[in-house]
């Protein structure tokens, strides 16, 4: 009867197929990036973070808030531009959709400014200054002037604009100021003086006060910039900033040199098309005129802001030496649980005795680091092969890489040169890979290779083995301290198999084969999901439960979100934990019902993809480096790959659940599309700040033993026969 | 005590008319290995050959581009010892010379172009390997192998651990499209016009096959596997028992479409279903030919074949003899073929194995050698079918003109020219037969010339008189003793005639002693 009952509802709702694809059932994908924002912002209003940690989260909102202009107010700007106004999957045309962000957007920017001076309010009692020159002490405004003459004043360039000196063109992000002078009876002139960005922006004035003093760069050179111009009278001061369309336009089909290609790109990107002005409140009609007549720009992208521009500065500032009561205390690197009882052990021997799941920053990065490190010393190993996206500045595993190269080893490396905003980065390295004797592979033409793995070759008494690393976040030391992701070691020879046919159709060696366990983008790993959406859809329909719990960053795949849908409507249970972006609208009657949407955003930043499938009880638990995004599923090279042990299920099994029950850092999208907290009641569940003292409480419960502790650790393999 | 067991590795890369692949194994005996890679990419090296006759540089370009990559794989496993094969599409090419050449320069890898009889040889032994355990060849009755390559078809009959028939016809999936304009193939004449087209190719094979009882029919080549998947059957099993009836019923449904069609229905792109219908319609004329009561379908590949006789080789495993059994079963065949006399025939071959086996440290050849002397003994006189006068000649002629399964031209040219030394002449740089020989082919010729003749000699009056052969070398004498209850003189002449080339060739010199057993 259950059986019976589950088929009339699917099909009852199955005939109106147009009424589930109707734009009111998803919400706008940009809309909902400025709410994923303003979760972030207000992070920076939670009175339970520490102070320096909300300035923090003020000048990750400045960034976030950079990275849209440049790259999706720019993209819809363009194609506007180019006479496209076609409506997205909510029902809202280009125009529309920029209205209305300019509309949040401008809302978002006032909150924040609102934010950050009650922050910086809060700093003052902690004794962190923040005072107008003016304010300052005679000695003080000494020291500020000596420091401009001295540090300042060369590396300033001002630019006349005049007749015959059009209005310069201003690199994207840049701070500048815009400054009127004039000489006795003569027309007032401008001048335009970038903020140099070679020099720290916020500069602490030293003093005999206990509070420690900051002036702003930019307020330096208003107060001082007299001397720039001899002869004249500064008139008035305005700062402004533009920010430019930062897409890279390549032709990759007629590319033949990708590298070079990017290179001339690259120099191109800053000085795309200007997409958003920002101005201060203080400024004068006269000098708003000025700037506006220069640039091809609209009421609407004109951000007026009441305070300093371009907050981002505070990243740095974060790392303010001493007061450490204001940040979160540091996260001690904890060893993963499954190499607790490593005893020094080469890691190699470890990952073939069983399968080792990482899950960072809770469990440190640093295995992984070794894995690569280890792998390009042992005189056993024959290959490594690795993907690479994004990585650090001094990254130990580029070290690692080139090293292994010069032992000896064949190194075969995919630098995703097109990872945006880290190309001129990539480019460097990827050079110095390749002199150390690397074989390196600049991504492949028209498809970004975002999966990250790594595959090592080594010779062993009994052959040949593969251990292969897969990973959901970047290999990347730095970031993995706070992002959240998760890995997976493995010594299975189906995996190494896997792996190593992914290598070489990455390398253009080999046709796609047949997977023995991953799936892969853009050959199947959509037809995959499908495949694991359906098998759900069919448990109910056999009578069954169905149940999906997906975690991922963004979910906007259109046709994924109609598949889940359709499971709503089937009856399975699904809960999402989408951290960004997610168009899916829950909570439709008869349509989406039977799904519920959460974000959690919090000290860590949520990266890892983690799918979830009840499978009628035989539980399938997948790790991915895609989300639910057409390019992820279309664009992107991208792996997902089986966790398949008892132990690592039932510990992402638990995973999941925590996060569900989140109720501090947890956020849920209603129908309208806003998110709410979440209701907390009985006791704070803060998943973060549990997993890190979980990890840090199985560390502690195995003691190591003092002659454990003596141990030197030396790979015994590393002894030549 | 523990065995020791010593890991090897081996590279083989297929140059294929429709792919290039390329496997690499780790081994310790036949039964213990383990793929390591395997990789493989699309290329159409076959229809540029079959339409053009030649291979473009622009594709070899590409080719050794793949190649180098296929290097790079095999250093990552430390994999040194490889064998790089090529079949139709470069064999037939008219720029083969060059095209190998360029592969060699700007890859170091040396390409080996194999014959038809020897890709067969290599198809087969994949699949014996494969069929090994299955049961199909343990049945009395007679089972038949036929591979469908995108070149040319390969006709096996095996029954009892013998081969008693081989031929094979230069006709293939590619090489069949490639036969057709793209205007006829679209036409709604082009499936009877193939048909028939293929029915008179395929004709005379029908009335050897018909003098055999045959239950199993096997259909190999790499189609077979797409094969499999039009008919719904499962796609990982790499042999599939083929229903006739479901095979009637995809033929009825294939024969109405049109290319659009079919490629629409079996959801293929245009290549497969271009390659895809002439396999359909000559699986259809092979069925035709014969009646059988199993058909399998096998989607084997040469690279097994390759990879299980290299490891059969290394590691000296008994199927190698297995295999090699089986070649000379069909040499056998060949010389039953020409009236041959067996009796004779096989004293020849008992004695020349004998002395080659005595002589190993002297002459230096090696299993390879051996082989091709047990086949010139059994071939050697099959000339006389043709003419008793110069018989050596025509069984030259005879032996360079068949097929035999599992060798090559190169190896075919140093048995024929061995068979025609056996009788009235010796090997001499002012004869054309020897002289037109490579360095490498006219000391193997010499040598086995010189044993094949001294074992002719043995039994010169075909009557098997000699009994308990017993060879001794000492110093720079080789002292062969035969006892006989009949009078050997005709033997013992001959032999002394013959004992100065054995004695040119060795610097040994062969005495022959009869004593009355």
């Amino acid at each position: 009867m259950k059986k019976f009952l589950a088929y009339c509802q699917y099909y009852r709702y199955g005939l109106g197929d147009d009424m589930v694809k109707a734009a009111g059932n998803f919400i706008n994908r940009e809309l909902s990036w400025l709410k994923f924002n303003q979760r972030v912002m207000d992070e920076a209003a939670d009175r339970s973070n520490p102070l320096l940690e909300r300035l923090k989260f003020i000048a990750i909102t400045s960034s976030n808030l950079d990275e849209f202009f440049m790259v999706r107010v720019a993209g819809l700007k363009h194609q506007l531009e180019n006479g496209i106004n076609h409506q997205d999957i909510a029902g809202l045309s280009v125009k529309e959709q920029l209205e209305s962000i300019s509309e949040a957007a401008h809302v978002l920017v006032r909150q924040q400014y609102t934010y950050y001076k009650l922050i910086l309010k809060k700093l003052e009692k902690e004794g962190i200054l923040f005072p107008k020159i003016h304010d300052l002490t005679k000695k003080e405004k000494e020291w500020l002037e000596a420091y401009f003459i001295n540090t300042v004043y060369p590396v300033l360039t001002p630019m006349a604009v005049d007749a015959s000196h059009p209005f310069p063109f201003v690199a994207s992000r840049s701070l500048n100021l815009a400054i009127t002078i004039n000489r006795d009876g003569q027309e007032t002139q401008t001048a335009i003086v970038q903020v140099p960005s070679v020099l720290p922006r916020l500069v602490e004035v030293p003093g005999t006060r206990q509070e420690r003093c900051f002036v702003f760069l930019e307020a330096i050179i208003e107060e001082y910039c007299r001397f720039l111009f001899v002869g004249y009278s500064v008139q008035k001061v305005f700062p402004f900033r533009i920010t430019r369309n930062a897409d890279l336009f390549l032709d990759e089909h007629d590319a033949e040199d990708l590298l070079a290609e990017l290179q001339k790109s690259l120099r191109r990107r800053k000085y795309g098309q200007e997409v958003r002005l920002e101005i201060a409140k203080t400024m004068t009609d006269i000098g708003k005129q000025f700037v506006y007549d220069a640039l091809n720009l609209t009421d609407q992208d004109i951000y007026e802001v009441s305070g300093p521009l371009d907050l981002t500065c505070f990243m740095k500032f974060y790392d303010l030496e001493g007061k450490d009561e204001l940040r979160y205390p540091p996260i001690a690197p904890q060893v993963p649980q499954d190499l607790l009882d490593a005893k020094g052990k080469n890691l190699f021997e470890e990952i073939r005795e069983r399968e080792i799941l990482l899950h960072h920053p809770y469990e440190s990065f640093e295995a992984v680091v070794k894995f690569v490190q280890q792998a390009a010393v042992d005189p056993r190993v024959l290959a490594i092969k690795q993907t690479l996206y994004r990585v650090s500045g001094q990254s130990p595993i580029v070290k690692a890489l080139a090293q292994a190269a010069e032992n000896g080893k064949q190194v075969t490396v995919l630098v995703e040169l097109k990872a945006r905003f880290d190309e001129e980065n990539n480019i460097v390295w990827a050079r110095s890979l390749e002199e150390a004797g690397c074989h390196v592979i600049y991504g492949l033409v028209g498809l970004k290779t975002h999966s990250k793995i790594v595959l090592v070759v080594r010779r062993e008494d009994e052959g040949i083995k593969r251990y292969v690393h897969f990973g959901t976040g970047n290999y990347n030391d730095a970031t993995a301290k706070f992002y959240t992701d998760m890995g997976l070691f493995t010594a299975n020879d189906q995996f190494g198999a896997d792996a190593s046919a992914f290598f070489n159709l990455i390398s253009g060696y080999s046709d796609p084969p047949v997977w023995n366990k991953i799936a892969v983008a853009p050959l199947g790993l959509r037809e995959k999901f499908n495949e694991l959406i359906d098998r759900e859809i069919q448990h109910v329909l056999d009578g069954g439960e169905g149940r999906i719990v997906a975690k991922m960053n963004s979910l906007v795949d259109k046709k994924t979100i109609l598949r889940l849908y359709e499971a709503s409507k089937a009856g399975v249970k699904i809960d999402l934990i989408v951290r960004g972006v997610c168009v899916l609208r829950p909570g439709i009657p008869g349509i989406s019902d039977n799904i519920t949407v959460r974000s959690i955003v919090g000290r860590f930043l949520e990266h890892s993809r983690i799918y979830y499938f009840a499978n009628g009880g035989d539980t399938k638990i997948y790790l991915s480096s895609a989300d639910w995004m057409f390019r992820n599923l279309e664009e992107r090279v991208e792996i997902l790959f089986p966790v398949e042990g008892t132990a690592h299920v039932k510990r992402i099994k638990d995973y999941l659940r925590l996060m569900l029950d989140d109720n501090c850092k947890a956020h849920i999208l209603k129908n309208d599309g806003n998110y709410r907290p979440v209701l907390r009641r009985g006791k704070a569940i803060n998943s973060q700040e549990i997993l890190l003292k979980q990890a840090k409480e199985a560390v502690e419960a195995v003691p190591l033993l003092v002659k454990q502790k003596i141990q030197p650790c030396v790979a015994k393999d590393e002894i030549r026969v | 005590m523990k065995e020791k067991t010593s890991i090897d590795l081996f590279a083989c890369i297929h140059l294929g008319s429709e792919r290039i692949s390329l496997q690499i194994v780790e081994f310790s005996t036949l039964n213990h290995f383990k793929i390591l890679e395997e990789a493989g990419r699309n290329v159409f090296l076959g229809e540029e050959t079959f339409k053009t006759g030649k291979i473009s540089f622009g594709t070899i370009h590409e080719v050794c581009e793949l190649l180098k990559g296929y290097k790079r794989i095999m250093h990552e496993y430390g994999a040194r010892h490889y064998r790089l094969v090529a079949t139709t599409a470069i064999r037939e090419a008219k720029n083969r010379q060059y095209l190998i050449d360029q592969i060699f320069v700007k890859t170091g890898f040396a390409v080996q172009v194999l014959d038809m009889p020897q890709e067969i040889f290599f198809k087969y032994a994949a699949l014996n390997r494969a069929a090994y355990d299955s049961g199909y060849l343990d049945s009395k009755d007679a089972t038949l192998f036929v591979d469908i390559s995108s070149g040319g078809l390969g006709f096996i009959l095996h029954k009892e651990g013998r081969i008693d028939y081989q031929q094979n016809i230069h006709i293939g999936a590619i090489r069949i499209k490639e036969s057709f304009e793209v205007y006829q193939r679209d036409s709604m004449h082009f499936h009877a016009a193939l048909s028939e087209y293929i029915h008179s190719i395929v004709f005379p094979v029908r009335r050897e096959l018909e003098m055999h009882k045959i239950r199993f029919l096997v259909l190999s080549g790499v189609e077979m596997k797409l094969f499999g998947n039009m008919l719904g059957y499962h796609p990982e099993l790499s042999m599939v028992p083929l229903r006739l009836a479901d095979f009637a019923a995809l033929y009825e449904q294939v024969k109405g479409l049109n290319l659009s069609q079919i490629m629409q229905r079996f959801s293929l792109n245009e290549d497969m279903a271009e390659t895809v219908l002439p396999v359909i319609v000559l699986c259809k004329q092979i069925l035709a030919l014969i009646e059988v009561q199993e058909v399998i379908l096998v989607a084997n590949k040469l690279i097994e074949g390759i990879v299980a006789v290299h490891i059969a080789q290394e590691t000296g495993d008994v199927w190698m003899s297995l295999l090699n059994e089986q070649v000379i079963s069909f040499a056998r065949s060949l010389g039953e073929k020409y009236h041959y006399d067996s009796l004779h025939s096989g004293e020849v071959e008992k004695n020349a194995l004998l002395l080659f086996d005595r002589l190993t440290k002297v002459h230096g050849l090696g299993r390879r050698e051996r082989l091709l002397l047990q086949v010139a003994c059994i071939l050697h006189d099959t000339g006389k079918h043709i003419n008793l006068r110069r018989h050596y000649a025509y069984s030259y002629d005879l032996i360079l003109s068949s097929d035999i399964l599992g060798f090559s031209d190169y190896e075919k040219q140093i048995m024929a020219t061995v068979a025609y030394y056996h009788s009235r002449f010796t090997p001499s740089m002012e004869d054309a037969y020897f002289a037109s020989l490579s360095d490498e082919q006219r000391i193997a010729t010499a040598k086995l010339a010189a044993i094949l003749r001294l074992a002719d000699a043995m039994d010169r009056s075909h009557q098997q008189k000699a009994i308990d052969c017993q060879i001794s070398l000492k110093s720079d004498k080789l002292l062969i003793q035969v006892k006989s209850n009949e009078d050997m003189s005709l033997e013992e002449w001959t032999f002394e005639d013959k004992a100065d080339y054995f004695e040119e060739v060795f610097g040994i010199l062969p005495i022959l002693q009869i004593r009355v057993g």
